[in-house]
């Protein structure tokens, strides 16, 4: 793992959102004060080190980043006015750039221009292949599926599989971390609760309510995934599930408001600052929940056939966050959170072991 | 000698006597001593109160002899000879005990300090029944003032004193004046132009009427005293000039640490490894920041701390050389925008106007800052054509490397290798690390044990400029003060034969070191010449007969001293 | 009750006083068995100064001056040392032991020097026991 310095690495942060990168002078108090660090994982002065001085390598195999929940006592601490709370958020969006392989992830985090173009591209073939379909209500909703699925499960194999293959080989076996093989079993569980309880929010001060709304977010998003696309369940006739799709978008459109409100009030510290694709990210969970809403209402009333434009604002807005969002945007810390906490426990283990 | 009467005054000090002292139980003791007819304690003997105890008791019980008990004679001798004076009493009719530096605070039993006190001060009372009234001696004071070292400091001293319309002899053993400062671009932390600040003050005195120059002179000999000085110097064309001063102010300046000792730092060993004063010298001279093939250097690394603050080379901080690494950083960066500056320091020492603002603005703008652990030196490779530093770095607590085409080395400053003979030529001592000890850390910076010669500047300690000013400024008041005065007070304690009891073996007179004993061929005795007596005594030890006194250190005084310390019967 | 010496020292005021009253102000602690007489310079003591000392009952005598080449009056320890020299031999000739005479260098920045100087000579001297130079010369004046 190379240690030389490289200065010129943060000329390349910069572009992820970090700011005062060099102001802090490691005092140490953000570390001091954050609820979450731990003796053995510590931030967030350590990875802010490591990107002062460039170590590239050091900060892909850190988890540290994805250990930080943002509660933002680190930043209101810091005498500096680094803003370390803001820095860690531009290490996940760098580090989820180093994890893709294909660059498009470090393109649309630093390019609105090339963002806002493939948003517009994803928008216009939507459009486009509604048009080859003559609007007809009944095959787009046949293709929306099918795109869905494929697209899903496409995203996944080639984008998100591939981008935890890579933290792996950055953080244990490039780092020559010797894990117990055993490990590996016995630490799965945390894997699992971390990725759909999100527990150690809880921990984050003040983060009660932030963790309950994120955790009904959550809940609403993954209900509504299962059941519209995996189980294909929207054009069912049991009223229990109909009355689900309104539960479960009105949790997601609800949720996502409550965050969008935070963030253009910046009342915390966490919401002071928001990168472009901290906006998208919250603006299109918005907007699915909205027009997921909608959609049901409108079917349920029989005016959706009259109203495709509808629909297809749905599957556009859909199909950019599936293309776009989830592969290359802030998504990914919904799987790369989890394995990070995952990987620490393996790591854990084989410093205990050796 | 009439009766003696006397008192003795045993003081607290706060508590810093009292604390390990029972300085009431030792008053109280000392009033049966024979010949004590006054003995009390007090808090502060030093203090005005104080002195008035002593004034008030000697008119009421018309005293003739004092004691007072309490801290270093060092300190306090002179105040309390004031006091005698005020009532009428000759100064020298006075004798310290000092049971502070001595006895209180360094003792832990106080019972056993007690009595150590109890055993010295005996030994006072009865040492000042044997004082006798000595006559001060005053001489005039040539007003002419010597200054060695034609830096910033020697220019600046030369100046206050040659204003004031005093004659003075500067004295520079190199070609030039401007010392070290000559060689400086900019200063920090405004970054003025050092030849700016300079060159107008070397005008200055090149062409005033007061100030005789003398370059590439050094200093051959050096008699007499203050107000007298005869000076003897070695001009640059082989020849000596001697001239008459009244005051002498040292202000020789420093020298850079040489780096070549420290070998993981490959000075001289590989290219584009250089001193702060190398690099200082191609910015003064105009040049671009260039590698020694001439190339522009993409990675510049900044090393602290270059033979200072080691237990192997020298202990002491040199006080300039982080802000001088702050100002080397802004001075890179403004000539290569586009490079990598990174300052490897230990402790960054940022002190003084302006300079932690500095700090700030280089520390988050400028320059990537790493740390190393004190005396855990980073080590300098070669790494293609280029060079590499290896540091062990601590607030990441990961061993990095930091590539480097050009490296800096902050070397510490020295005392001047001649500083020593220098020394013993005007009568200065050394500390430890080689720089001029002055008279008193805190209240005397510029003042030396040796009255009439000062010292100023680097000479005296690491600084920088602004604060060399000062000390040449202050080193300059002290001269025009004796100078205003136009006398000033000898040594009193010279040596005095008794030409009854001299036989005339003349061992005294070899024994002098400053010929002041001379041999009276007609009397067939000898003669002490008090002007060049200094009082040291040695005469007063050789003498078979006892027939030369040191006055105030006669033999019955100090007999008497050592009866008070061992007997402890009272008197 | 164990034997407690008392030493007579003699220090020179430039260098060794200095040192004496330097490690006072850093309040380094050391033997209170030293007591101090000043002079001017160690080439004022007389070798009688030493005999006195003993002859008033001390069990050691610590002369105390500035490093060779280092003395305010140039040539006074010089003076001294030869002087300690033959006093060494003269006293051993009277009976005291020769070890209770003792001549250090401490300069006026050697405040610690001058603590384990005063130490390891109060040290010397317990091991040798009282001196009896005194006892001695009372018993043939009667």
């Amino acid at each position: 793992m190379s240690n030389i310095v490289n200065p010129t690495l943060i000329k390349d942060a910069e572009k992820f959102g970090v700011q005062e990168w060099n102001a802090c002078y490691h005092c140490g108090n953000c570390t001091a004060v954050c609820p979450l660090t731990e003796s053995n994982v510590l931030f967030p002065r350590k990875p802010i080190r490591l990107l002062q001085m460039g170590l590239k390598d050091k900060l892909a195999a850190s988890p540290e980043p994805w250990m930080c929940y943002y509660c933002g006592d680190c930043s209101e601490t810091c005498p500096r006015d680094a803003n370390p709370g803001e820095i860690m958020m531009s290490l996940r969006r760098f580090l989820t750039s180093l994890y893709d392989w294909t660059g498009l992830s470090k393109l649309f985090f630093t390019s609105l221009p090339a963002l806002l173009s493939a948003f517009v591209l994803v928008g216009l073939v939507v459009l486009g292949i509604g048009f080859t379909q003559n609007f007809e209500m009944e095959s787009i909703m046949h293709i929306g599926h099918t795109f869905e699925m494929a697209a899903i499960f496409t995203v996944a194999l080639v984008i998100l599989l591939p981008g935890i293959l890579r933290m792996f080989w950055f953080s244990i076996i490039k780092a020559k971390t010797k894990v117990p093989l055993p490990a590996y079993i016995t630490k799965l569980w945390q894997l699992v609760l971390h990725m759909f309880t999100q527990l150690k929010g809880l921990q984050c001060t003040g983060g009660t309510i932030r963790w309950g709304a994120h955790f009904l977010v959550v809940l609403g998003y993954i209900t509504f995934l299962f059941s519209t696309v995996f189980l294909n369940w929207f054009t069912t006739e049991t009223p229990v599930i109909i009355y689900l799709g309104y539960v479960v978008s009105a949790l997601v459109t609800l949720g996502s408001l409550f965050f969008l409100i935070s963030r253009i009030t910046k009342k915390k510290e966490v919401t002071k600052f928001s990168h472009i694709s901290d906006w998208f990210f919250v603006i299109w969970l918005f907007l699915m929940g909205l027009t997921g809403f909608l959609v049901r209402l409108f079917w349920d009333v029989n005016l959706l056939s009259g109203n495709i434009w509808l629909y297809m604002v749905h599957i556009m807005v859909l199909a950019q966050w599936a293309l776009i969002i989830v592969p290359f945007g802030k998504w990914t810390h919904f799987l790369y959170r989890p394995f990070a906490l995952y990987f620490t426990e393996l790591r854990k283990a084989a410093t205990q072991s050796n | 000698m009439d009766e003696p009467r006397i008192g003795v005054y045993t003081c607290w000090c706060g508590s810093n006597i009292a604390k390990m002292v029972d300085v009431v139980k030792v008053a109280e003791d000392l009033k049966k001593h024979k010949g004590v007819v006054v003995s009390k304690d007090y808090k502060y003997m030093c203090s005005d109160p104080g002195q008035e105890l002593i004034y008030n008791d000697i008119k009421e019980h018309q005293l003739n002899r004092i004691v007072v008990a309490s801290c270093s004679p060092r300190i306090h001798e002179l105040t309390f000879r004031k006091v005698l004076e005020k009532a009428g009493l000759n100064p020298y009719l006075f004798e310290m005990a000092n049971i502070r530096e001595q006895v209180s605070w360094v003792h832990t039993n106080r019972e056993v300090a007690t009595q150590k006190a109890l055993d010295l001060i005996r030994a006072a009372i009865r040492r000042v029944y044997w004082h006798d009234a000595l006559d001060k001696r005053e001489v005039e004071i040539n007003p002419a003032s010597l200054i060695i070292g034609g830096g910033i400091t020697g220019l600046s001293a030369a100046l206050d004193i040659a204003d004031s319309g005093h004659q003075v002899f500067l004295i520079e053993k190199t070609d030039t004046l401007g010392g070290k400062m000559k060689q400086l671009d900019l200063t920090y932390p405004y970054m003025n132009d050092a030849a700016g600040l300079l060159e107008p003050r070397i005008d200055r005195v090149k062409n005033h009427q007061r100030i005789t120059v003398l370059t590439r002179t050094t200093l051959k000999e050096i008699n007499g005293f203050i107000g007298n000085f005869e000076v003897t110097v070695n001009k640059k064309d082989g020849s000596e000039e001697e001239f008459t001063v009244g005051n002498i102010i040292v202000a020789t300046g420093l020298k850079t640490f040489d780096p070549a000792v420290i070998e993981q730092y490959g000075y001289k060993k590989f290219p584009n490894v250089i001193t702060s004063l190398e690099f200082e010298q191609k910015l003064q001279k105009g040049e671009d920041v260039l590698l020694e093939d001439g190339r522009e250097p993409q990675n510049v690394a900044i090393i602290h701390c270059v033979g200072s603050r080691h237990s192997h080379y020298h202990e002491y901080c040199s006080r300039v050389c982080c802000q001088t690494g702050l100002k080397y950083a802004n001075q890179i960066k403004a000539n290569l925008p586009d490079s990598n500056v990174y300052n490897i320091y230990c402790d960054l020492r940022s002190f003084g106007k302006a300079c932690e603002e500095l700090y700030t603005t280089t520390s988050t703008r400028k320059s990537l800052f790493l740390q190393f652990e004190k005396e855990d030196y980073p080590i300098i490779e070669p790494s293609g054509q280029n060079l590499q530093v290896r540091v062990n770095e601590s607030l990441s607590g990961e061993q990095v490397i930091v590539p480097a085409d050009l490296v800096i080395l902050l070397v510490g400053v020295e005392a001047q290798p001649d500083a020593k003979d220098l020394g013993r030529q005007v009568g200065v001592s050394l500390c430890g690390n080689d720089f001029y000890i002055e008279k008193h850390p805190k209240l005397d910076p510029v003042a030396t044990t040796t009255d009439g010669v000062y010292i100023a500047g680097t000479c005296q300690g690491p600084k920088d400029i602004n604060d060399s000013i000062a000390q040449a400024g202050a080193a300059a008041v002290r001269v025009l003060e004796t100078i205003a005065r136009r006398k000033v007070q000898v040594e009193v304690i010279t040596a005095v034969v008794n030409e009854d009891l001299c036989c005339g073996c003349q061992t005294c007179v070899k024994v002098c070191p400053y010929s002041a004993v001379s041999f009276n061929e007609e009397k067939g005795v000898s003669e002490v010449n008090e002007a060049l007596c200094k009082g040291c005594g040695t005469c007063g030890s050789t003498c078979p007969s006892g027939a030369i006194r040191s006055r105030h250190f006669t033999d019955q005084q100090i007999m008497s001293q050592i009866e008070g310390i061992m007997n402890e019967e009272v008197v | 009750m164990a034997f407690e010496p008392k030493i007579v020292s003699f220090l020179c005021n430039w260098c060794s006083y200095t040192g004496a009253d330097l490690a006072g102000t850093s309040r380094i602690k050391y033997a209170p068995n030293i007591r101090v007489i000043r002079v001017m310079c160690s080439g004022r003591v007389d070798p009688t100064f030493v005999i006195k000392s003993f002859r008033e009952g001390a069990d050691g005598v610590l002369i105390c001056g500035c490093h060779p080449g280092d003395c305010h009056y140039h040539e006074g320890n010089y003076k001294c040392l030869r002087r300690y020299h033959l006093l060494k031999k003269f006293i051993k000739q009277m009976g005291i032991d020769e070890k209770r005479l003792q001549l250090e260098w401490v300069s006026a920045s050697e405040g610690k020097r001058f603590a384990e100087v005063a130490d390891s000579f109060t040290e010397t001297i317990k091991k040798l026991g009282p001196c009896k130079a005194k006892s001695v010369a009372e018993t043939l004046v009667r």
